[in-house]
């Protein structure tokens, strides 16, 4: 459902991804790890449709349309959803008015009826709910002021109100406790289908232990320089990325 | 006029043109005119080079002869709003007053005893001497009409007091109308002003006094729709020992428009919240000063303004608080924080804290920035189409302010036309 190919693209001048490939099919879980820098979160940002991230080559199919040829909103609307590893606070629009917002929006595209306000309601509280977050998060600005655990919960929440076909999770796990860590997990084990696919971005194998991958990929310097299934995590979680012959990307850079 | 004229002079030129037309036919004013054209003479009018009327120059009401004669009496349109208990003017004429509440009156220039016309005139000329609102005196010298509104000792007005300030017709000319609002002892009030839009090269030109006696408790939403023509409006207040004033505007731009709202803590005690949110476009000006007095000890001060400044408009705020040497245990905050949307606005903020006090918590701030495209973007990756994201964050930059605004029809129509401008302004998104 998600084809990349050869994807290169570049910010400011600086090449990042330099001829990514990845396939995710239906159904499928796919971890990837990698060194700080080595373009984790650039990839994920390619693909949701930033600004100020030039594809320089390579293409992108969502459900076999052109996914680059977008805007970020549209591809929200055909199922592509990011988990930031960095939630935007948003100070002033609540919870629940951004999420009804957003939940309409993509209804609306589908030629589904809008919820009101009542609806919607029921279904935020049972939704966070299921997310461990107090109802009286829905009424607070977006994120603000939330704990950093707080705000990947409220990620999730977002992606079980928005039913995307596609996920990608940009270390979803950092910064939570063990609790939340396996909140998080069922949450996304949770919207795991036959139709649906997922791509985690993360560092610890931890995680993998709940939502366990089918594959799991190494990106270096903007490509995918090995792929293997879960066993692969657990390798790299033993011995680093040194034998793979690649080092941290910052200390590199500096040298 | 001669290129060579200064436009303070030409100003001072076109008043006296003006006064001499109203003296020709004396009224009950006269006293009003004659003591305002006194306290004129050694007046500075508005320049550049004063530093409250730096960022605005009254260069376009010289050049378009709006002082030198007053609006024609007119009828009036249906008010914007409609209340129980209305007041509404049309050119700087009374025009309705429909009052039901009791406890609640209003008398005309013409109806006061000369006690009490010799009373507001002192009181007012004090206001506006330390008010540095030269505007204000020339209101007074060429004022239109001119009312006392009265709340009785330990009134409850059951339901707001709307004051409404029509211009209608095309010609230009000014309208100087004015108001006195005198709350008793321990009255409570919710009192709305609302301004109208006005054909370019008119001027209105108005002024409210308000009083607070002991105790008092009072609500003032201002709200001033755009506008092609010139709007001044000061507000004049003094709390008395324990007494509450909310001054809340919502405020647009118009060819000018320039708001002083000046306000002295005279007891101890007293509390005044002094929020706006002003929304300008086009190529629309909109300048509010606003002057603190802290005069007597234990007194609070609370200001919140929030800007959305888009398109070639210009906006200017100017705050000051005022901490005297015998105001101990004052607090007073401000802030200001504006949103720039466009590279050709321009906002000028200066909040400024004088404080001749050593016992004071004191604080303030300003900041203009941009909307987030970070933002932006968060909300369209979650299926919200950029238009309405814009709108939705702009809205949210002001629309707490306005939340807070007292329960009244003002709060509704600041609202209203609050919404209407995020929708115009994210068409450009
Ligand atoms: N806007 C930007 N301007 C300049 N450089 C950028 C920008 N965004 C990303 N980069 C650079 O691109 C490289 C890849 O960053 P990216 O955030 O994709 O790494 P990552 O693999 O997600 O790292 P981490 O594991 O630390 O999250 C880094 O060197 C980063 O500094
Ligand atoms: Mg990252």
């Amino acid at each position: 459902m998600l084809n990349i190919d050869n994807l290169k693209a570049r910010v400011e001048d600086k090449e990042i991804l330099r001829g990514l490939t990845l396939h995710v099919r239906p159904g499928e879980v796919h971890a990837i790890m990698g060194p700080n820098g080595s373009g984790k979160s650039t990839l994920t940002h390619v693909l949701t449709g930033k600004e100020g991230y030039e594809v320089t080559g390579g293409k992108v199919t969502f459900k076999g349309k052109d996914l680059l040829d977008m805007s970020p909103e549209d591809r929200a609307r055909e199922g592509l959803f990011l988990a930031f590893q960095y939630p935007v606070e948003i100070p002033g629009v609540s919870n629940l008015q951004f999420l009804r917002t957003a939940v309409n929006s993509i209804r609306k595209y589908r030629g589904e009826e809008e919820l009101d306000a009542a609806a919607f309601m029921r279904l935020a509280r049972e939704k966070a709910k299921q997310v461990n977050l107090p109802a009286d998060f829905l009424k607070r600005g977006v994120n603000e002021g939330f704990s950093g655990g707080e705000k990947k919960r409220n990620e999730i929440l977002q992606m079980l109100l928005l039913e995307p076909s596609l996920m990608l999770l940009d270390e979803t796990d950092s910064g939570l406790d063990i609790d939340a860590l396996q909140t998080v997990a069922e949450g996304v084990n949770a919207m795991r289908s036959p139709d649906r696919g997922i791509v985690v971005v993360t560092h610890y194998q931890r995680l993998l232990d709940y939502i366990v991958p089918d594959y799991v990929h190494v990106l270096a310097k903007g490509q995918i320089i090995k792929s293997g299934g879960r066993e692969l995590a657990l390798e790299l979680e033993e011995k680093g990325y040194g034998w793979l012959g690649i080092n941290d990307e910052t200390t590199e850079a500096q040298g | 006029m001669n290129a060579s004229v200064l436009p303070q002079d030409a100003l001072r030129e076109h008043i006296q043109i003006h006064g001499r037309l109203l003296a020709e036919v004396p009224d009950a004013l006269s006293n009003l005119h004659q003591a305002g054209r006194k306290q004129l003479q050694d007046q500075a009018l508005p320049h550049r080079r004063l530093e409250a009327w730096r960022y605005t120059s009254i260069f376009p009401l010289v050049e378009a002869d709006a002082l030198t004669r007053p609006l024609e009496d007119a009828d009036p349109a249906p008010a914007r709003v409609n209340a129980v208990n209305q007041i509404v003017f049309v050119n700087g004429l009374l025009s309705r007053v429909a009052l039901e509440d009791s406890g609640l009156s209003v008398r005309t220039w013409a109806e006061l005893d000369d006690e009490e016309q010799t009373a507001l005139i002192k009181a007012s000329e004090a206001a506006q001497r330390s008010g540095e609102h030269p505007l204000a005196v020339v209101n007074q010298a060429l004022a239109s009409e001119a009312i006392l509104i009265e709340l009785d000792d330990s009134t409850e007005l059951q339901h707001p007091l709307v004051i409404e300030y029509q211009c209608q017709g095309d010609e230009s000319g000014s309208a100087h109308p004015r108001v006195w609002l005198q709350a008793g002892r321990f009255a409570r009030a919710d009192v709305v002003e609302i301004f109208s839009q006005q054909a370019a090269g008119q001027l209105h030109n108005s002024v409210t006094h308000i009083q607070l006696d002991a105790e008092a408790r009072l609500t003032h939403t201002l709200i001033t729709p755009e506008s092609d023509g010139f709007q001044v409006h000061g507000i004049h207040a003094s709390l008395a020992r324990s007494s509450r004033l909310e001054v809340m505007t919502f405020a647009t731009g118009a060819a000018l428009r320039r708001l002083d709202l000046n306000v002295r803590h005279a007891g101890e005690g007293g509390e005044l919240v002094l929020n706006g949110v002003y929304l300008t476009r086009e190529t629309r000006h909109f300048d509010v000063r606003t002057v603190v007095d802290h005069t007597v000890p234990h007194c609070e001060t609370d200001e919140i303004w929030r800007g959305i400044v888009t398109d070639e408009s210009r906006a200017i705020f100017n705050g000051r608080i005022h901490i005297h040497p015998h105001a101990q245990q004052t607090r007073a905050e401000m802030n200001n924080n504006n949103l720039l949307l466009s590279d050709r606005a321009e906002v000028d903020t200066k909040p400024e804290l004088e404080i001749y006090a050593d016992d004071v918590k004191c604080a303030h701030g300003a900041t203009v920035g941009r909307l987030d495209d970070t933002a932006l973007y968060y909300f369209q990756t979650r299926g919200i189409d950029r238009k309405t994201a814009y709108r939705m964050l702009s809205a949210a930059f002001v629309q707490e302010v306005i939340d807070d605004f007292p329960d009244t029809p003002g709060r509704a129509l600041a609202t209203q036309l609050a919404d209407q401008f995020h929708l115009d302004t994210s068409e450009q998104a």
